[in-house]
């Protein structure tokens, strides 16, 4: 095997090994690597069961999980490429909106999440208030800088022609911004993916956060690593299949 | 009545609330049928004078007619080749001549429109490389890509704005005389923007000189009375050739304030060369 797989595997083991090493002193709850695998077993050998609403497969779970995700992720996707793409074509919206963007964007999931519920009374909207709010800045801004940085010359000769707006727009603008936005997308899904955990934490849906959040309640440890890692593992795959669409994208 | 005119047009920009005048007091007619070259420096105005043209600049004073009328705007009528391409980089060559031609013709059935776009790019000798992106395309194809979307408009007037300039020689001697067949064939009127004297002498009718910037303005117009076809070879033996662009290279040294060194005419490159060179130094100077 080459060094370029083998040290992947290096490091994965170092983690493992100083983990072993940390869950074997005394006073800490954490579960060893062995245990860990253990308890987690039934979840993972059969990953779709469902033995009752709080003991289910982590597929089963993470299905939940992705599909809130998927939904909330559309919603920011149908509100942050309009917005994007007036702010990056409208100069005095830019002037009036930017500043208020920049201060909610850095605004966390724990804080939406309270106005959400105040909003709509009920979590499920909530949540997907929530998520959307969260993920759509990447798209939002990105998706603004790609129709700033349309070269003249394309504009230039969409004028020449006299293309119509719609058809400036769809012709020009949009393709010309594709990469762009997709950039935008990419992150944003990673962020929704990121906020999904918090959502579900708080409004105890079912899915990888709840359970996580219900197996710490219940002192079931080792459920929570196999959380952590179920989620690490399903944001890696989410970001290589954006990141695919995106270079072909922009090879093209 | 002049096809394309120019009447006493000024133009300037604002460069970081810093006003720069760039052309002043430009007087330019173009007649039917006509080749007009213009020559000058890098960075004298000679892009800003083809947006005029074209009607994608409006002057600051002074007027830009075509067929004695106000510009309104750019149209497909005046077909512009820009300075670096600008094809549409998701589009093949086939599309990118496409678009222009489903906007223009559109009243032409799908079969007329797409045995025009195949001349198109036939005229070009571009037709086997017709499903290529532009960034699968060399500089020279790109090029005449952009040359078979003007031509395709069926443009009045064809403004070229130093559309051979990022090319090598060879790609450049080519597509000139690609050039050049183009306007005998359809006795288009053409006005090429060009940094490259024996350029603008085998191609046009009459070499108007932009004197350097700022505050650029066309200097006399010179007449090439020599015999088409025109090649490089028969020129460099031509006395009448070696007239013309002295008188050229003469206007253009004059009006940046040198003389050109009596004994010897500067090599055929020498133009965009020592361009480029003075504006490097003049770069470093500031720096």
């Amino acid at each position: 095997m080459s060094t370029k797989a083998l040290l992947p595997l290096a490091g994965v083991a170092a983690l493992v090994g100083l983990w072993a090493l940390v869950s074997q002193f005394a006073g800490t709850d954490l579960p060893s690597p062995a245990r860990t695998w253990e308890v987690s077993r039934p979840y993972i050998v059969e990953p779709f069961a469902k033995r009752g609403e709080l003991d289910q497969g982590i597929l089963r779970f993470t299905w939940y999980s992705l599909v809130l995700v998927a939904k909330g992720y559309s919603l920011a996707l149908l509100i942050g490429t309009p917005l994007g793409f007036v702010l990056g074509l409208s100069t005095l919206f830019r002037k009036a909106f930017d500043p208020i963007i920049q201060i909610l964007r850095p605004v966390s999931p724990l804080a939406w999440l309270p106005l959400g519920l105040v909003l709509f009374q009920n979590s499920k909207p909530a949540a997907l208030f929530t998520i959307a709010i969260c993920a759509m800045w990447p798209t939002v801004l990105n998706t603004a800088m790609g129709v700033r940085a349309i070269p003249q010359d394309y504009l230039n000769v969409a004028r020449v022609l006299r293309l119509s707006p719609a058809k400036r727009f769809f012709k020009v603008l949009v393709p010309a911004t594709l990469p762009y936005m997709f950039t935008g997308f990419r992150l944003s899904l990673g962020i929704a993916w990121l906020v999904i955990v918090a959502v579900e934490m708080l409004t105890g849906s079912p899915g990888v956060g709840g359970f996580l959040w219900q197996e710490y309640n219940s002192l079931i440890y080792e459920h929570i690593i196999l959380c952590i890692l179920t989620i690490g593992l399903v944001g890696f795959g989410l970001d290589r299949i954006m990141s695919v669409i995106e270079t072909r994208l922009r090879g093209a | 009545m002049a096809c394309l005119e120019l009447q006493n047009v000024s133009k300037s920009y604002r460069n970081g609330g810093r006003a720069v005048d760039v052309l002043s007091h430009v007087n330019l007619q173009v007649s039917d049928g006509e080749f007009v070259a213009v020559v000058g420096y890098s960075g004298a105005g000679k892009t800003t004078l083809i947006s005029l043209l074209a009607g994608l600049t409006v002057p600051d004073s002074g007027r830009a007619l075509f067929e004695g009328r106000p510009m309104n705007g750019p149209c497909p009528e005046r077909g512009v080749v820009f300075q670096n391409y600008s094809l549409l980089p998701w589009l093949s060559a086939y599309d990118n001549v496409r678009l222009a031609v489903d906007q223009v013709h559109a009243g032409w059935t799908l079969e007329r429109r797409r045995r025009h776009i195949e001349a198109c790019l036939e005229m070009v000798s571009l037709l086997n490389a017709r499903d290529r992106k532009p960034a699968q395309l060399s500089g020279g194809m790109r090029q005449r890509v952009a040359l078979a979307r003007a031509l395709s408009l069926d443009p009045k007037v064809l403004l070229l704005d130093e559309p051979l300039s990022a090319l090598d020689a060879l790609t450049r001697g080519s597509l000139q005389a690609e050039i050049g067949r183009l306007h005998g064939d359809g006795r288009k009127t053409v006005v090429l923007v060009t940094n490259d004297v024996d350029e603008a002498i085998l191609l046009a009718d009459r070499i108007v000189p932009l004197s350097a910037g700022p505050r650029a303005t066309l200097g006399p117009s010179i007449a090439v009375e020599l015999e088409r076809p025109r090649s490089h070879t028969s020129l460099n033996r031509s006395p009448e050739f070696k007239r013309i662009r002295e008188s050229v290279i003469d206007y253009l040294l004059g009006s940046a304030g040198r003389v050109r060194p009596a004994a010897r005419v500067p090599a055929p490159v020498a133009p965009t060369i020592a361009a480029a060179v003075d504006l490097m130094a003049a770069e470093l100077g500031d720096a």
